[in-house]
This record gives structure tokens, C-alpha cells and sequence, in this order.
């Protein structure tokens, strides 16, 4: 089932489009993240998943139901840390569930449970505007998920976080996916998506550009060709003629910056040279990688090619690092 | 049921972090600076009668509404809101909340009025019964003038609706038609449409300056009663119209 479904999504600001056509979905226990670069319109996204905005064309469900209709189920944080901090972080809470009708000795150990989870229980009863932009990030974390929601709508949570403070958002969203929480990140760090997140979507001027799950991220950057025999000397003429980028050490081959014709051709040529294929494994790029080609408009496959790998590649490995 | 707790919670917390942000410190100001102008007895020949009193007491309680429900609107245009309407107490909670609080105050700005004037300057006959009649219109003027406000506030409408009631609150309150005759000639045809359209924009803001009057007068007749419910129409109705409105609209919090 989809927690997130999204289909044609149109949305403009004074006649300047936001949103333009986004269609995406995103499953129920899936940690998905959102990247793009300022004024994308991920902000935007998460406003009309919350109903604060209204789609111009489009079909947005939330947990099967429209963005209003779902509020009981859905936890939100918003990307900045404003909040009403004349009240006491406890005392913010109890309004918090107050006005989803929660009350009594439930909503009050709920509260105890959730202020132990973000680390504020010494502070739970100081005024909000003693709090540093972390503990206010964690104020904001708890009253997410002050409903035990099923989906959690989450913007920006590391923003204006110093280092320190980054580590422990990123601890405290490691933890939440631990509890098997739905949850639907918009970041910027790219560390945080790739530590906490299954799946990644980088949107670009309003669109879905890239989407990949984190744990098979695109080879963006190039392949490694692995030989079954050891090749002579010769062969290296040969590969550097068809492109000098190209390397080799012992039995493998590396082409730093891959193009289908060129592997092609390389295939090609070591195939006349009669020598056999043990794997042929593209080499992982890292997310920041896929991003900035994303965002630079060299736009990769949505979806990385399935990694190649073969028994016999660890044979002969592990041969050559016994010779 | 389930709602109403819900803005009732809304409500008590929105008032508790509008007094302990100390904004209320200005209208506590303001007060003691009318009541020592305009309610102390500055000397023992002045006397002050009930008309006196309820006419300067709902021109302050009002224009104090009036920035009362200005600061509570646009308390309610920042970013914090985004958490409160995430929950489920609605767009329509929200804005009832403010609305509430906005009213609360005003009431509070005029029993403390009630209060100070019997103490340090009792008006002659003065009584519960006196005191109720300029009451009960009074109160339903500060709520017009919250609901009115709220209408007519940024979370609400949008700046084209904003320039649009405005226009026609304008053309109805205009008084007397000589303004008219002055820059338009009344027997031309564009004169007699505006003047047919500022006739009928206006009938809906009669209550307010009817019920306005019943403040200050306080005589009650069959005509009375009408202008109460006149009142309690037109609140009913700018509130409705607040809500239909803030219901529709994107919300963009800043």
C-alpha cells in the first residue's frame, strides 16, 4: 500500500509554476528522502501533503485519504524552528495533543515517553525560549509524533542545526525508522538521507529528475571490468587508444567516466583479444555524485542498472591477493 | 464535543501566550491612561451619567478591539501556526480560536472599564439593570468588530478580496450622500447606481451602527430587539463568510 500517493501534481505562485506535473509514491514503512536544490519545491510539496495548500491540477493522497482528512494520522514537522515558546516544552505538548483531543493520564505519559526519546526530559519544564536550535528541533520531533501517527512529514530537521546537533537529529530519525515509522524526509544533507533513508528522490525545477533506492545508487561515475586471464602489456596500448582515461591494474579495467559506446567498444575489443568477461561491475557513486549530475541537468537513469556480481570474481581476487 | 474541546484548548493557549507575551501590558496601558482622562471625577461638580460613561467606553473598547484582534490576526499569519493546523483541530478551529480570544479581551477591557468607573466614579442611577442594557449590544459589537477585523486580516482573504470588501465596507459606511453630491451628480446615472449600491452594501452593516447606538441609549423597544438579532446575524454571517474563506485558501504562514 502507499502511504504517499501523488499523480500530476500541478502548483504555481502568481502564475510562476512550482510543481509541474509531479507524479511519485512513496510505501508505508519506507524511509523516503526528498533532495533539491533551494526553491525546487520540496516546501511545497510537504504544504500541499499537509492540505495548507491546495493543488492546482493533480492527486495527492495521504495514507488513502486527502492531505485534510489524514491530519490525525500524519506527523508533521516544519522546516523552521518557530514555535510558540512563551510555554514550558511540557506544557507545549499537552496543548499540542490538547487540540488533537488527546488528554488525561494517557496524553501525560506520552508526553513523559516522548520528551525521555528526544533527550528533554530534564528541560521539559523550562520556558521554550530557553531552548537552543536543537532541543527546539527535538520539541519539534515529539510533538510529531505526539499521536503515535503513521506517517511522519518531515522538513528540513537538520537546518541551522550546528554539527553536533546534525548527529543527534540524524540518531533521533535513525531511531524513528527503527520503530518501523513511515516517514518522508526533505534535506539537504546528503549524509542524512544516505545513512537514514531506503529510497531517494531528487526533484529539479518541480520534477521528479532521479529516484533510486540508497543501497543501489546509480554508477554514475564509470565501470570495472574484471578479466578472467591476466593480459599482457600489450593490451594497455590498445585500451589507452580508445580512451587514455582508461586504466588497468593486473587483471582489472577501469573506465573512470563510462558511456555506453565506449564500453561497448571496449567489450568489443577485449572480446577480438579473446579474453573472457569474470564481472563487469559499475562503480557506485556516491549520492552526492548522482546529485550534483542531477542538478546540473545530466539527468542518469531513475533507476541504477542491478549490480553484477559473480562467484568467480571472489575466486580470483583472492588468488591474486595470495600471489 | 470532541471539537469544541479542541478550541476551547486552542483558545485557553493562544490567551495564555498572548498575556505572557506582555503585549497585553499596551492595553492595560491604555486603559489606565482612559480611565484617569475620561472616567476619574476631576472635581466634585462633574458628574457622569450612564450615557456618558457607555458612549466613551465603547468608542475606547472598540478601536481597542480593533488592534486586539490586528495583533491576535497576525499572531496567527506566523510560521508557529503550521504545528496547530497540522493537528486536527482544523482551519476552522483556528481561526475560531483567534476570533475567541480577540472577543475575550474586549469584554474584559470593558468590565475592567465597569469596574474602575464604579469604584472611583459611580455614574448617577447607576445599576445592574442600567449597566446590562448598554451591556448586551456592546458585547455584540465587539464581536462584529473581531469578525470584521478577521475578515478583513491577510490570513483570511486575499489581497484582491482584502481591496474588494474594503471597498464596499466603505461605500456602505459613507454616511451622508452630500459626500456624493459633491463629486458626483446625483441624478446622473452613475450617480443613482452608486447610490442604489451604497444603499444596498449598507443594509448588512446596519446592525453595527444601530447596535452602537442602542449601546450609548439604551432604550429598548420592539425596534431593540431587532437590531440585537440584526447583530447577531451580521456575526454570524462575517463569521461564516471568514471561515468559508480561510477554508478555500492556500495558507502561506510566514
Amino acid at each position: 500500500m502507499s502511504a504517499i500517493y501523488i499523480e500530476g501534481l500541478r502548483k504555481s505562485y502568481d502564475m510562476v509554476p512550482v510543481l509541474r506535473g509531479l507524479s511519485m509514491s512513496v510505501d508505508a514503512g519506507q524511509v523516503y528522502g526528498l533532495l533539491g536544490p533551494n526553491g525546487a519545491g520540496k516546501s511545497t510539496l510537504l504544504h500541499l501533503m499537509m492540505g495548507f495548500l491546495r493543488p492546482d491540477a493533480g492527486r495527492i493522497e495521504v495514507l488513502g485519504l486527502a492531505p485534510m482528512a489524514a491530519h490525525r494520522q500524519v506527523g508533521y514537522l516544519p522546516e523552521r524552528l518557530r514555535y510558540h515558546t512563551h510555554c514550558s516544552g511540557r506544557e507545549y505538548l499537552r496543548y499540542i495533543g490538547k487540540f488533537g483531543d488527546e488528554h488525561g493520564a494517557g496524553l501525560r505519559d506520552r508526553i513523559t515517553a516522548l520528551l525521555t526519546l528526544v533527550g528533554l526530559e530534564e528541560a521539559a519544564d523550562r520556558r521554550m525560549k530557553t531552548y537552543s536550535k536543537g532541543m527546539l528541533q527535538r520539541i519539534g520531533i515529539a510533538q510529531a509524533l505526539l499521536s503515535d501517527p503513521d506517517l511522519l512529514l518531515i522538513d528540513e530537521p537538520s537546518s541551522g542545526l550546528d554539527p553536533a546537533g546534525q548527529v543527534e537529529m540524524q540518531e533521533l530519525l535513525l531511531e524513528l525508522r527503527s520503530r518501523g515509522h513511515t516517514i518522508f524526509l526533505c534535506s539537504h544533507q546528503l549524509d542524512e538521507i544516505t545513512n537514514v533513508c531506503d529510497r531517494v528522490g531528487i526533484l529539479v525545477r518541480g520534477e521528479l529528475a532521479a529516484e533510486t533506492s540508497v543501497a543501489n545508487l546509480p554508477g554514475t561515475e564509470g565501470i570495472v571490468i574484471t578479466l578472467v586471464e591476466m593480459p599482457a602489456e600489450d593490451l594497455d596500448y590498445g585500451l589507452r587508444a580508445l580512451d587514455p582515461t582508461i586504466t588497468r591494474e593486473g587483471r582489472r579495467i577501469t573506465i573512470p567516466v563510462n558511456t555506453p559506446p565506449l564500453q561497448a567498444r571496449l567489450l568489443q575489443l577485449l572480446l577480438d583479444e579473446g579474453f573472457t568477461v569474470a564481472s563487469l561491475q559499475p562503480t557506485l557513486g556516491t549520492l552526492r555524485d548522482l546529485y550534483l549530475h542531477v542538478v546540473s541537468g545530466n539527468i542518469p537513469p531513475t533507476e541504477a542498472a542491478p549490480q553484477v556480481t559473480m562467484p568467480l570474481l571472489d575466486t580470483l581476487l583472492a588468488e591474486e591477493e595470495n600471489q | 464535543m470532541t471539537r469544541y474541546r479542541q478550541i476551547l484548548a486552542w483558545t485557553r493557549f493562544t490567551l495564555s501566550e498572548y498575556l505572557r507575551s506582555g503585549r497585553v501590558l499596551i492595553e492595560l496601558g491604555a486603559l489606565i491612561v482612559f480611565a484617569y482622562v475620561f472616567l476619574r471625577r476631576p472635581n466634585t461638580a462633574a458628574i457622569l451619567d450612564a450615557t456618558q460613561f457607555f458612549s466613551m467606553t465603547a468608542v475606547f473598547v472598540l478601536v481597542q478591539t480593533i488592534y486586539t484582534s490586528s495583533v491576535l490576526m497576525s499572531m496567527g499569519s506566523r510560521a508557529q501556526g503550521y504545528v496547530v493546523l497540522a493537528r486536527p483541530l482544523g482551519r476552522k478551529g483556528y481561526l475560531m480560536g483567534l476570533f475567541l480570544v480577540s472577543v475575550m479581551i474586549g469584554i474584559a477591557n470593558f468590565l475592567l472599564c465597569s469596574l474602575i468607573v464604579t469604584l472611583i466614579n459611580t455614574p448617577v442611577r447607576w445599576n445592574f439593570v442600567i449597566w446590562g442594557a448598554g451591556t448586551l449590544p456592546l458585547i455584540l459589537e465587539i464581536g462584529l468588530v473581531a469578525a470584521l477585523v478577521m475578515l478583513l486580516s491577510g490570513l483570511v482573504l486575499t489581497s484582491g478580496w482584502r481591496l474588494l470588501v474594503l471597498g464596499v465596507v466603505a461605500l456602505a459606511s459613507l454616511g451622508s450622500a452630500d459626500i456624493f453630491s459633491k463629486v458626483i451628480a446625483l441624478d446622473s446615472t452613475f450617480g443613482k447606481l452608486l447610490s442604489a449600491i451604497r444603499t444596498l452594501v449598507g443594509i448588512p452593516l446596519t446592525p453595527l451602527l444601530a447596535g452602537f447606538e442602542l449601546t450609548t441609549q439604551r432604550i429598548y423597544s420592539a425596534q431593540s430587539v431587532a437590531i440585537i438579532l440584526g447583530q447577531i446575524t451580521l456575526l454570524v454571517a462575517v463569521l461564516a463568510f471568514s471561515m468559508a474563506a480561510f477554508d478555500r485558501r492556500d495558507i502561506i504562514l510566514s
